[in-house]
């Protein structure tokens, strides 16, 4: 039986397709396509019974966010997950800056989860911007 | 008639690779060349059709265009108004800008701070504890016959440095090129700049620290009475420490991979003593791959005017420095400041969601040439010129190179350079403050 969650360490950072999507696409389908999305060793996808393009559930001790799952070209990393940098990883990194200013944007731990509505989508920029103007206190309340 | 404008600095990555071609045809840019992916969409984001062309100002919770005028005295009344503004970005526009800049925080006893504070702050903190042996990339391609990237993936973030600086280009002592460098990678992942290494260390994440330390003893004793180190066999070790002593000429590359993971500025500080044990034996040299075009240039002004490179506070009236407490994101974190003026960045999809959400509280001032997720939580929106597109202006190489970036095409109407729209800041800034005293 395909496992439902698996146990992984996160790690953030540039892809050239964030790169490109970051000059001028930011509000468009672009960035959510180059960085809503979680680099998985194809291993791990087996074991939760992942196919590339299916919805995912990634939660760490400060969030959650759906993403989507892709096959990872730089494999094998098992137990590693790749989240491009951008609004979607920042739902789930460490805001910690170890009293030097720098959050941990790279090896927090997570747990994927696999998901069974497949319709599920990661939110879109505009989407995450609503989310952040509703914040506690916000002056769009 | 199309026209080529030649040496054009490409205005998107710490290589400030120099030698792109850019044609023009009635004032648009219609090719792009010598650069790679991430500089040539930066190139025709220019034209793109979110770019902001006007000034807005937020009334009753929509975008309302206005005259410069009007958004510009309505940027100075936050900033007049506010106790303890934030000042932040800075690292994707001209080192002109980033002079005003501080002199704005400066008349506000602001918090300035650049993108360095979440990627190479670590590194900055821990040369000013170490020291740096350095060099130009320039000296690299002609001598070096030993790369070494750790934590980082240039092909990915800086697509151009190995084919121009370190591993693909012939050099003046190194007239074979590639055939005459050994190529050493260590990263978690097999990157594609991985795939092109002699050698590929895959360490296991957080595990830099140990392993450095390891080829510390390894290079100094030339044994390691350990099997293994962070998922790196011994075997591995040794010859990698042998490597490093025996080349003529060693330069180790690092990235985010060592400062953003646990262990941060003491990654980097172990990093820094490895190069300065090897200089016993050879000559070495380290190197961190800069992110954004220009934010060694605002590290290097702030140093100028300052005496510190990022987060500095004013509001003694006085400049303080201390990453951790002035640095953006604990300002954010602690909801301390309570207005923010945001440069040429993009803060609310870089940072933790912990930190953006003080943005979503507080008056924001944004300078930006796209709509942008910090845009759109904006109140005040002004229309930049994109520095080294449509504006002139001085940005420093990953190595400390100052560099003229050149202006290719007209900067839509209405667009002023960043420096020129925080110095009327500062102008109307000025202003107010002697009215009301
Ligand atoms: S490597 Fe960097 S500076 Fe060179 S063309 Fe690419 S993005 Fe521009």
């Amino acid at each position: 039986m395909a496992k439902r969650e698996l146990k992984v360490i996160i790690i953030t950072g540039r892809s050239i397709e964030q790169g490109i999507a970051i000059e001028g696409g930011k509000m468009e389908m672009e960035y959510p396509r180059a960085c809503g999305v979680c680099y998985m060793d194809p291993s791990d996808m087996e074991k939760l019974d992942l196919i590339a393009g299916d919805p995912v559930l990634v939660r760490t001790k400060f969030g959650e966010v759906v993403l989507t799952a892709v096959r990872s070209e730089y494999a094998p990393h098992e137990g590693i997950v790749f989240i491009p940098m951008g609004p979607w990883a920042n739902k789930i990194i460490d805001p910690n800056t170890s009293s030097i200013g720098m959050p941990s944007f790279k090896g927090v731990e997570g747990v994927v989860q696999k998901l069974e509505d497949l319709g599920k989508r990661p939110p879109t920029a505009t989407e995450i911007v609503e989310e952040v103007k509703k914040t506690e206190g916000s002056k769009y309340a | 008639m199309p026209e080529v404008v030649t040496d054009v600095v490409c205005p998107f990555c710490g290589c400030l690779c120099d030698d792109l071609e850019v044609v023009v045809e009635n004032g648009k840019i219609v090719e792009v060349r010598n650069a790679c992916s991430l500089g040539t969409a930066k190139f025709l984001s220019a034209q793109k059709e979110d770019r902001i062309r006007k000034p807005y100002i937020r009334k009753n919770g929509k975008f309302v265009e206005v005259s410069l005028e009007e958004a510009i005295n309505k940027a100075a009344e936050i900033l007049v108004n506010a106790n303890r503004p934030l000042l932040y970005g800075w690292s994707s526009t001209e080192c002109e800008a980033h002079r005003v800049g501080i002199m704005l925080a400066e008349e506000l006893g602001a918090v300035i701070d650049n993108t360095a504070s979440v990627c190479h702050g670590p590194s900055i903190i821990a040369v000013q504890e170490i020291g740096l042996s350095g060099c130009t990339l320039g000296q690299v391609k002609n001598r070096a016959d030993l790369i070494i990237y750790w934590g980082s993936n240039p092909s990915s973030a800086h697509p151009r440095h190995l084919s121009r600086y370190t591993m693909f280009c012939r050099g003046f002592f190194r007239d074979k090129g590639a055939k005459e460098r050994t190529l050493i990678v260590v990263d978690v992942r097999r990157t594609d700049t991985a795939k092109l290494a002699d050698y590929f260390v895959q360490v296991k994440p957080g595990g830099d620290y140990e392993l450095i330390q390891a080829l510390r003893y390894a290079i100094k004793t030339g044994d390691l009475d350990k099997n293994e180190v962070s998922g790196v066999p011994r075997d591995l070790i040794l010859k990698i420490a042998e490597l490093m002593k025996s080349c003529h000429f060693g330069a180790l590359f690092f990235g985010l991979g060592l400062t953003m993971s646990k262990g941060k500025h003491r990654n980097i500080d172990a990093a820094l003593s490895l190069v300065r044990d090897l200089n016993r034996y050879t000559k070495f040299v380290l190197m961190p791959m800069r992110g954004h075009y220009n934010v060694t240039g605002f590290n290097t002004v702030s140093t100028w005017m300052t005496g510190y490179p990022f987060s500095v506070d004013f509001s003694r009236g006085y400049p303080r420095y201390n990453p951790g407490e002035y640095s953006a994101v604990d300002v954010l974190l602690r909801e301390e400041c309570d207005a923010a003026l945001i440069v040429a960045s993009d803060p609310v999809s870089h940072f933790p969601r912990k930190a953006t959400e003080h943005l979503a509280r507080i008056p924001l001032i944004v300078i930006d040439p796209h709509w942008t997720p910090t845009a759109m939580l904006a109140d005040v929106i002004l229309p930049p010129a994109i520095a080294g597109i449509e504006v002139d202006g001085t940005a420093y190489r990953m190595d400390h190179v100052p560099l003229m970036l050149k202006k290719v095409i007209d900067p839509p109407e209405g667009c002023l350079p960043d420096r020129e729209l925080v110095k009327m800041i500062l102008d109307r800034v000025r202003e107010l403050k002697a009215r009301s005293s």
